[in-house]
């Protein structure tokens, strides 16, 4: 649980508002639906995460508000970030965006450092090129910025190249160059997902930290409750390429209001104390080309009634500071 | 999948639904896209003409008139048989060129046909056996591949003397290397699925897998293979032939009529540009079917694959 | 690195090892190799007194062994027609077909970077079918043809090239074309897909989200990349280059080896050809085991592992 944790703002004072943002993959005469319409806004500072399985369209939200969904993808709705509107934006008007306003952290830490350049020269060139430093400034910089990361002989590591560290050590190379411009609003894909549990947490242990000095908002995208914990103190819940169900997180977890999160809690591991606890969710992720009449859940969740696989339910207020897309949130509230 | 409908998963006969599988794959596809459509049509009248055209057009290409020599294109003063003009002895261009295109698709045919199955083969065993083997034939290939194409067919002609028979030969070996990378990367990714295992199990023996497992399904590529490689051959055997060492007269092919039109250049440019022009049509057919069975994903290896499949689950039920 | 390099070396000595054995059987094709290396009108026991003073007649390791020793300190055998070794003969020329493929690469790459590119950045546009057209084209087009048919176009009606020799700049124009011909067609293909596969690989994405232009993506963090396959595939297509040196020697009178290998095709100097043949293979392998290094060299991977 983060200290620094502020609950969601009135809008107005956000820092991004995302509406309605839909998502469309075109090929071969099917659409692929990511992402079908969702809403969010995170203030300043706000640490907010987004969990789900996946095919939920967590990934696709974050990339999609960083403007990276290429052919045959298509993004509509609307993402308002300062006061500026992103969807729509020619590539040349996002790069202002990209660095100093919004930065990314990808899952894949090797994919995402490019092999034939040392890290240093890859941290370097975005301060030389985006604010025109000198190769001295950038250098010393550089440095600093690594041994915040927490890397260790920082000058001499400069010239080592991405295949010469491990894992946890290039994401937090990947984290470095993500601050180097002090963004605003921080993404991050599924940082941990590829690595060790131990060298997890010191991963987490890292942003929380440089949320917390530098005043950055986080968008954290996982599949993993306990991670979500660590880094957030507001959730999102995606199914099916929609938000179920929001709110402050420890709420959440205590009494889901949703039965996907519900189900979700009680297949995990970490929050059941016997295993015989624990219950997989049957079926499967539904198919991303199906347009649903009712629930995209109704399939797969135990409560379903005939209702449910007629009539979509809305994501409606059901508590205060508390959303869910269920026709019986309420009475799942109470049953806590 | 390249499926145009979904195919229903009734309990159709195996051999209705991989009949299913291949029909939608390959026409539906080809009928759309009109390069390609334009391009395999081109290629089957081209080898329509050269089967049907070369026995009757042989006589008039060898027949020799002073009195036509040189005569000039496009005019049809002497009838429609000298309507792409006469070279330098008054022989008919067009007909030289129907006799002429028998003996380029038959070369270049045997060539590529001898290459896919010599080299197929050879590299479907050499990746599915592996070990020192393999090592062995990838250097074998390696060597093949180190002396330029031209070099070695230049020198090897040089030594056997010119036919059709030889010309055929050297070729094909010059491009064993390509079938026997294709073969045996497809092979090497294959070897490790379910269906070989199944196979395993049930007791065939290597030789047997290969032939019917892992074969249909590195045949659509070698397809694909072969389209690209025929316009490279005929390229190399016309290039040959008309540095001389290729073809010699009473035989013929395209590249020695660009070679004896050479002589006269300056008068007479059609013996050199129609010939020319006959193997860049050619060529360019078969690279643009290649480049569309490429582009759409390979059709037809998507419908041998599922067929596999398909074949596999009904025999494991 | 060395690991990598000691591989490739050992791959390249077998190579040489395979073309010496080509070179040796091609001799020995026919069942008289002297009547490849007499004239034609040589009588039957002049040959027969040839076969056994060159250990023709002697069994087949013996000579592989004697061949070895002969090749090793560069004897061919004499040139019938140039009356000096076949080894000089060929060795000489080799400068100029360097020369002239030399600068038909530069050239293929200064056309295929920028045209791959332009196709990479925008697939299945305009651009890119025009391009990927051109490439189709240039793959069908025989060279030997695209040679006269500049000729007869530039130099005979319009005038503006000369027809044969080496005399000013203007004359290597078609000759460098011609040359070029087909290596642009593929280089510009092989381009377009190193650099889609690097446009599209994490690393690239996650620099377009730090807000560089598309020039710096694609010039700088993709085509340092892409660069890798491209020179590996320039390497071999230079060494095909020989192929073309012969077409334009044919065409143009060059002077280079397709010069002396044309010549010796049409004087029977069987003794050059084995020569050139052995020479160009060595060529090939050196220039390959130097495409090596200069991959091993530029890929941080490999070099320091």
């Amino acid at each position: 649980m983060t200290a620094a944790a502020k609950i969601m703002q009135q809008p107005g004072e956000a820092l991004i508002e995302i509406h309605d943002l839909t998502v469309q993959f075109r090929t071969a005469g099917r659409a692929i639906n990511a992402v079908r319409g969702i809403d969010l806004s995170i203030g300043p500072g706000e640490s907010v995460a987004i969990l789900g399985e996946s095919g939920s369209g967590k990934s696709v939200t974050g990339k999609a508000v960083m403007g990276l969904i290429n052919a045959p993808g298509k993004v509509s709705g609307s993402v308002r970030f300062a006061g500026r509107e992103l969807v729509g934006l020619s590539e040349t008007e996002l790069q202002d965006v990209r660095g100093p306003g919004l930065a990314m952290v990808f899952q894949d830490s090797l994919d995402a450092l490019n092999p034939v350049f040392s890290v240093g020269e890859q941290i370097m060139e975005i301060l030389m090129v985006r604010l025109g430093w000198s190769r001295e400034k950038s250098r010393a910089e550089a440095i600093s910025l690594m041994q915040q990361v927490g890397i260790d002989s920082a000058e001499k590591r400069l010239s080592s190249y991405p295949h010469q560290f491990s894992g946890g050590m290039r994401q937090r190379i990947c984290i470095a160059m993500a601050i180097a411009l002090k963004p605003q609003l921080l993404i991050a894909d599924e940082p941990t997902t590829a690595l060790d549990v131990t060298v997890q947490a010191g991963i987490l242990k890292l942003i929380a930290k440089l949320q917390r000095e530098s005043g950055m908002a986080l968008l954290f995208v996982t599949h993993d409750l306990a991670v979500a914990r660590q880094v957030a103190s507001y959730l999102v819940v995606m199914y099916a390429g929609r938000i179920v169900e929001r709110g402050p997180i420890d709420a959440l977890y205590a009494r889901p209001a949703h039965p996907y999160t519900r189900a979700l809690l009680n297949s995990n591991p970490g929050s059941v104390s016997h295993w015989s606890q624990l219950h997989p969710i049957s079926g499967n992720p539904p198919d991303k080309t199906m347009v649903f009449t009712g629930c995209a859940f109704a399939d797969r969740c135990p409560r379903a009634v005939s209702r449910c696989r007629a009539e979509a339910p809305a994501l409606r207020q059901v508590a205060p500071g508390r959303d869910s897309r269920c026709h019986f949130a309420e009475e799942l509230l109470d049953a806590h | 999948m390249y499926l145009t409908q979904p195919i229903p998963a009734s309990p159709a006969s195996t051999g209705a639904r991989i009949k299913a599988y291949f029909a939608q794959t390959r026409l539906s596809l080809l009928v759309r896209s009109p390069i390609a459509l334009i391009s395999a049509l081109v290629l089957i009248a081209l080898v329509l003409i050269a089967v049907i055209g070369a026995p009757l057009a042989l006589e008039t290409a060898n027949f020799q008139s002073l009195r036509l020599r040189f005569f000039p294109p496009f005019s049809l003063e002497h009838g429609w048989i000298y309507v792409l003009g006469a070279d330098g002895l008054g022989r008919s261009m067009l007909a030289q060129l129907i006799v002429g295109a028998r003996t380029s698709f038959i070369v270049a045919g045997a060539a590529v046909g001898l290459a896919a199955v010599v080299g197929t083969s050879i590299g479907m065993i050499s990746g599915f056996v592996g070990g020192w083997v393999d090592a062995a034939l990838m250097r074998v290939s390696d060597i093949i591949v180190t002396v330029p194409s031209l070099l070695l067919a230049l020198a090897v002609l040089f030594v056997l003397e010119p036919s059709i028979f030889n010309l055929v030969a050297v070729l094909a070996v010059s491009r064993l290397p390509i079938y026997l990378r294709v073969a045996r990367a497809q092979t090497l990714e294959l070897r490790e699925r379910v269906f070989v295992e199944a196979s395993r199990a049930i007791g065939a023996t290597n030789l047997r897998i290969i032939w019917r497992d892992i074969r249909p399904l590195v045949l659509p590529t070698v397809m694909t293979v072969s389209m690209l490689e025929l316009a490279s051959v005929m390229l190399a055997a016309a290039g040959l032939s008309f540095l001389g060492v290729g073809l010699q007269r009473p035989d013929v092919d395209w590249g020695t009529i660009v070679s004896e039109g050479r002589e006269y250049l300056t008068r007479a440019w059609w013996a050199t540009v129609f010939p020319g022009m006959a193997i860049v049509i050619t060529a360019l057919a078969a690279n643009f079917l290649s480049n569309w069975l490429r582009a759409s994903g390979d059709p037809l290896q998507a419908g041998a694959l599922a067929a596999a499949t398909a074949r596999q689950e009904d025999a494991l039920k | 690195m060395l690991k990598f390099l000691s591989l490739r070396l050992t791959t390249s000595l077998i190579a040489l090892a395979g073309v010496m054995v080509i070179v040796f059987f091609l001799a020995r094709l026919t069942g008289s190799p002297a009547t490849l290396y007499l004239p034609a009108d040589a009588s039957v026991e002049m040959m027969e007194a040839f076969n056994r003073q060159f250990g023709y007649d002697q069994p087949i390791p013996q000579q592989f062994a004697q061949f070895v020793g002969n090749v090793l300190r560069l004897d061919f055998g004499q040139s019938l027609y140039q009356q000096r070794p076949a080894a000089v003969a060929v060795l000489s020329a080799m400068p100029q077909t360097i020369l002239l493929a030399a600068v038909a690469m530069a050239l293929t790459l200064l056309a295929a970077i920028p045209l791959g590119t332009v196709a990479a950045l925008h697939p299945h546009s305009v651009q890119d079918r025009l391009i990927t057209l051109f490439s189709l084209l240039t793959a069908s087009i025989p060279d030997f043809w695209f040679a006269l048919v500049g000729v007869l176009v530039l130099s005979v009606n319009l005038g503006l090239l000369p027809t044969s020799g080496q005399a000013s700049l203007l004359s290597w124009i078609l000759p460098v074309a011609t040359l070029m011909l087909h290596p642009v067609g593929v280089l510009t293909q092989v381009v377009r897909g190193a650099m889609l596969e690097t446009l599209n690989a994490g690393y690239v994405q996650n620099a377009r989200a730090r807000g560089y232009s598309w020039k710096r993506l694609a010039f700088r963090h993709a085509l340092r990349n892409a660069a890798l396959p491209i020179i590996t595939v320039a390497g071999d297509r230079a060494g095909g280059m020989v192929n073309g040196a012969v077409i334009v020697s044919a065409v143009f009178a060059w002077p280079g080896i397709g010069q002396v290998l044309v010549d010796a095709v049409y004087n029977r100097d069987f003794a050059v050809i084995q020569a050139g043949v052995f020479v160009v293979g060595i060529a090939v392998i050196l220039l390959n085991f130097l495409v090596d290094l200069i991959y091993a060299a530029a890929d941080p991977r490999i070099r320091i592992s």
